[in-house]
């Protein structure tokens, strides 16, 4: 447990040393801002001309159930930052393992007491903390408003409960990749490419109408559904396991590659 | 979270003040075709300093990755007290201290907390943890710098700050891998200064391809040639004739 | 080399897939990059294997089988546990309406529909409809355990089915029943749990029997579209399998034969001697009546009620346990919380599960004869108290209890039960009219109230249930001033991520002085 604070120590300083986790950091706030105020603004012309002129059948003054603050709002600006994130969590997690090996301090750890699976579990989890922290910040203006504006304390947090294990999981593709290359820049490409690719596979299923079983499977392994249920204020079981799963099995493959190292040199 | 087996949370590695015995046999190591280590025996008796010699490619860093665990052997062995890095990687690094080529750093840590992590991560802490690191940094000279950056010190800094990581923790057993490639004169005869304090009291493998390095610190020396072991013996001997670079071009015997 | 080929592989393949999903059509852009992708990841991973076996010594067997043992135990562990966690089917339904809660009558309705036959519910969309995600959860939900054989389809992949069905519009949910009778359909337009309960009521085809709706004395008007008409109720009858007639004093001497049930709702006028004739002869024979009365009305039906022990009494509720409402000053439009315990009328609702009642009177009850059942089914709260005169109702404050008034548990609605040598007699009776109108029925539990006591009355008990719930919180529209926004913007959207970069930027800079 001392060995594990200690990495988990060593991995905080480093993390925050670096002008990257500012500008991540900053960049999900920023972005979570502009989406969240545009799509506000927009929010209030159409209620002002719902509310000045006749609308789409709708008499003036009456305004659409649809046109509420979380359908026009909070759920569109979710779901924007959660694609988004694709682009800016593989630049925090790209550097976790690849910086280690370009430098080979990462000789300097596997000679120490640490375990190879504390030393993944010590990246991950500190990594996992960021991501969430991030969320955290970017989730600052939508949850003010809404609350004010009363979508309930559950459903809020059904959100955000979903936007930080989609960070989470996108993290965790992010660092496999970057446990598996010692250069950081073929660890944020593969990553942004792998995060692509898994995110929603639903497309497919028009081109496997004969193949059920297929198609299921596609859409099982896709992250983006996974997601929207929690949008929608619904928390499943078998939702929460498939990201945790996709914690489990990254571990399981950050630790091969240090193992797979020992191998291949 | 796995835990290799037979390692005790908790404990410090035992000061053993005669060093570890290092002892391989028939190690083998292939990357693909090529033939790193080549069926290599030798015994390293407790508190010997044994110098590794050879040209760059010999196959003296892939040895010492052998011993810290960081390779697996493809064929043979290697002991380190007994406990093979395969089967028992958290004896051997109980006993290890390893430190890599220059620049092999985390240049956005204090020279401080650097040394507090390398601590911590083999099971010192508290009370414990800060007497070593004060005991260090006193040893190493590095009051002055304990305050700034890695990344904003000299080589020679640096270097030191790398020898006290791995000699934080007092291991019997320490592995040095180039400690001076790279750096000017001076600071050259500073890392060697250090060096020639830690001599004697434990095991030591010293890397290196400077023969005055190995000469000034070491009292028995091998020679690696394409990962065979071309010359062993006492330092004066294997160093003594007149042709040593010869031994380097895999000329001898 | 070999990870750069497959790289190049992995960003081929996501912009292969990213034309395809973006267009929806394979084009030669999308299978170069598909193709030629899935060939650099194959081909990479074909040199990994080769290069492997060159790495492969008997040393390396042991601890890469261990490796490779974990990731597959891991990945074993991941997807057994997901697909045991979805097979279980446990779910939490945090969203604000409670809206993926499947409701009693729609699991009934569901269960009642796999007994006749296979049912199957398809999901059709368009491309880029943000709705398709809500329906898709909730028809995950009700499709959880039950025959109910969930697809979905996009609408431009299935032409036969857009003709065959109408489909006009993106979301639209189709139920397609096969029985013994063929094949049988139905659509949704706005799939709403509300809206697919009643479909699937709809393809039960059930007969629940007639209902007569007195008319004549300025009665509720059952087609009556505008927030006072009662459309509502009508509709939900019909869905619910019953036949709606009408029952005019003036034409018709005598309540039809018929008649499983007569529905009177608030009339406005003394009834004619002729109509309360009929009503009388219709209840000794065995008849049931569903009663809506109003606070101060004087029409002969109170008389009558009174008659079989529910004995209507003059002034309105008072219940200061409920709120102002809208323009309705407090205690005038009481939430009634509880409830008969075992009464099959009132069955499910609870504290959570209110009524609600929009100027409301009371009844006093005394059996007729000793075997005689009657039971106060919904109750004001201990703090309700009876204004003597009904016209508090109309005023916009709050009424002043007048000292030593009676606190109680006064009865809203009422339930009787007569067994008779003609057949049994059933009497629903409730203090208020306006609950079951287009503007209330939808309000909280109103409609369930209403629509079991039609059912128990009718005795057609099975079909005693709680709907699902529309969601009410849809309405959450509050306009900020732009001004407001703007400076929202420029103190918080901005200020925060510039404060980061700044830190950032600060201790970069001292790490590298």
């Amino acid at each position: 447990m001392i060995r594990f604070l200690a990495l988990v120590r060593k991995e905080l300083l480093v993390l925050f040393a670096s002008p990257l986790a500012y500008i991540v950091l900053a960049l999900v706030v920023l972005v979570a801002g502009l989406l969240f105020f545009d799509h506000l603004r927009a929010y209030n012309q159409i209620l002002f001309l719902f509310q000045t002129s006749t609308m789409g059948g709708f008499e003036s003054g009456t305004i659409p159930d649809h046109v509420n603050l979380r359908e026009t709002v909070f759920f569109p600006v979710m779901e924007n930052l959660g694609f988004i994130l694709i682009g800016l969590i593989p630049m925090i997690t790209m550097r976790v393992f690849a910086e280690e090996r370009s430098r080979g301090t990462d000789e300097i750890l596997l000679t120490t007491r640490l375990s190879p699976g504390q030393i993944v579990a010590g990246k991950f989890l500190v990594t996992y903390g960021f991501v969430v922290l991030a969320m955290l910040a970017s989730f600052v203006y939508p949850a003010m408003a809404i609350l004010q504006g009363g979508i309930g304390v559950q459903h809020l947090s059904s959100v955000f409960f979903g936007l930080s294990l989609l960070a989470i999981s996108l993290a965790s593709i992010g660092l496999v990749c970057s446990a598996f290359t010692s250069s950081q820049f073929m660890a944020v490409v593969a990553s942004w490419a792998l995060c692509f690719v898994l995110w929603d596979w639903s497309w497919l299923t028009p081109f496997l109408r004969d193949a059920e079983s297929l198609a299921r499977f596609v859409d099982a392994i896709s992250i983006h559904p996974r997601y929207s249920v929690f949008a929608e204020g619904v928390v499943r079981l078998e939702d929460l396991i498939y990201f945790l799963g996709v914690c489990l099995v990254s571990y399981a493959l950050a630790r091969f590659a240090l193992d797979w190292r020992r191998v291949a040199g | 979270m796995t835990e290799p087996k037979g390692q005790e949370a908790g404990s410090p590695a035992p000061v053993q003040g005669g060093g570890a015995r290092v002892e391989a046999r028939g190690l083998t190591r292939r990357f693909g075709p090529l033939v790193a280590v080549d069926d290599l025996s030798l015994t390293i008796a407790p508190g010997e300093a044994l110098g590794l010699l050879g040209a760059n490619g010999a196959g003296k860093t892939t040895f010492i990755r052998l011993v810290t665990g960081v390779l697996l052997p493809s064929g043979g062995d290697v002991l380190v007290d007994g406990h093979s890095p395969v089967r028992a990687p958290a004896e051997v690094c109980k006993r290890l201290g390893f430190v890599a080529e220059t620049s092999r750093i985390y240049p956005d840590l204090r020279v401080r907390s650097f040394l507090r992590f390398a601590g911590g991560a083999r099971d010192l802490a508290g009370a414990e943890l800060e007497r070593a690191v004060d005991a260090t940094i006193e040893r190493f000279h590095l009051e002055e710098v304990a305050k700034r950056w890695v990344g904003q010190l000299s080589k020679g800094y640096q270097q030191r700050v790398s020898l006290a990581q791995g000699f934080l923790h007092d291991p019997p057993l320490m592995i040095v891998d180039e400690p001076t490639s790279g750096l000017d004169p001076l600071q050259q005869e500073e890392v060697r200064a250090v060096l020639r304090e830690l001599r004697g009291e434990r095991t030591l493998i010293l890397c290196t391809h400077d023969l005055s390095e190995a000469r000034d610190l070491t009292e028995r020396a091998a020679v690696l040639h394409r990962g065979r072991l071309v010359a062993h013996g006492p330092t004066s001997e294997v160093l003594g004739g007149a042709d040593s670079l010869a031994l380097f071009r895999g000329e001898a015997e | 080399m070999n990870r750069a080929v497959a790289l190049i592989g992995l960003i081929a393949l996501a912009f292969g897939g990213a034309s395809l999903a973006g267009s929806g059509e394979a084009t030669w852009f999308s299978w170069l990059n598909l193709v030629a992708g899935g060939a650099c990841l194959l081909g990479s991973a074909g040199v990994g294997v080769v290069r492997a076996r060159g790495a492969s010594a008997p040393a390396f067997r042991a601890p890469l089988l261990r490796a490779a043992g974990r990731l597959a135990l891991a990945l074993l562990l991941a997807v057994g546990a997901e697909r045991g966690a979805a097979s279980l089917g446990v779910q939490f339904d945090w969203s604000f309406e409670g809206k993926f809660q499947p409701a009693e009558a729609t699991l009934a309705a569901l269960a009642d529909l796999c007994e006749k036959g296979e049912l199957e519910g398809r999901l059709y969309y368009d491309e880029g409809d943000a709705r398709r995600r809500s329906t898709r959860v909730l028809m995950e939900t009700l499709a959880h355990g039950n025959c109910l054989g969930f697809e979905e389809r996009r609408i431009e992949d299935y032409p036969e089915d857009e003709d065959r069905f109408g489909l006009g519009t993106s979301n639209t949910v189709v139920f397609v029943l096969r029985d013994e009778r063929g094949e049988t359909w139905e659509s949704v337009e706005r799939p709403t749990q509300g809206a697919l309960f009643e479909a699937l009521f709809r393809l039960r085809q059930l007969r629940s029997g007639r209902v007569y709706v007195a008319r004549g004395a300025g009665e509720g008007d059952f087609s009556g579209l505008g927030p006072t008409g009662f459309s509502g109720l009508a509709a939900a009858l019909q869905t619910e399998g019953y036949e709606v007639g009408e029952f005019v004093s003036a034409a018709a001497p005598e309540i039809p034969d018929d008649a499983n049930l007569l529905v009177w709702v608030n009339p406005e006028r003394r009834l004619s001697d002729e109509a309360l004739g009929a009503l009388r002869r219709y209840l000794e024979r065995g008849g049931r009546l569903v009663a809506l009365l109003e606070p101060g009305s004087d029409t002969g039906l109170e008389e009558i009620l009174a008659e079989w022990g529910i004995q209507p009494l003059g002034g309105a509720v008072v219940d200061p346990a409920s709120g102002s409402f809208e323009s309705v000053a407090r205690g005038l439009a009481p939430l009634a919380y509880t409830y008969a315990k075992s009464h099959p009328v009132s069955r499910g609702l609870d504290t959570n599960r209110m009524t609600f009642f929009r100027g409301v009177r009371s009844f006093a009850l005394r059996k007729p004869q000793v075997d005689d059942r009657l039971h106060t089914v919904v109750f004001a709260s201990p703090r309700a108290w009876i204004a003597e005169d009904e016209a508090v109702l109309r005023h916009t404050t709050a009424p002043v209890e007048p000292p030593e008034v009676r606190h109680d548990y006064w009865p809203l609605v009422v339930a009787g039960q007569y067994e008779r040598e003609a057949g049994e007699v059933r009497i629903v009776a409730f203090g208020d009219s306006e609950l079951a109108s287009n503007q209330y029925l939808r309000a909280l539990y109103n409609i369930d109230l209403v629509m079991n006591a039609v059912h128990w009355a009718g005795e057609q008990h099975p079909l005693i249930t709680l709907r699902p719930k529309e969601g009410v919180a849809g309405r959450l529209q509050f306009p900020l001033a732009l001004q407001n926004t703007l400076t929202m913007y420029q103190s918080l959207g901005l200020l925060l991520p510039e404060i980061l970069l700044l830190a950032g930027a600060l201790l970069w800079a001292r790490s590298r002085a």
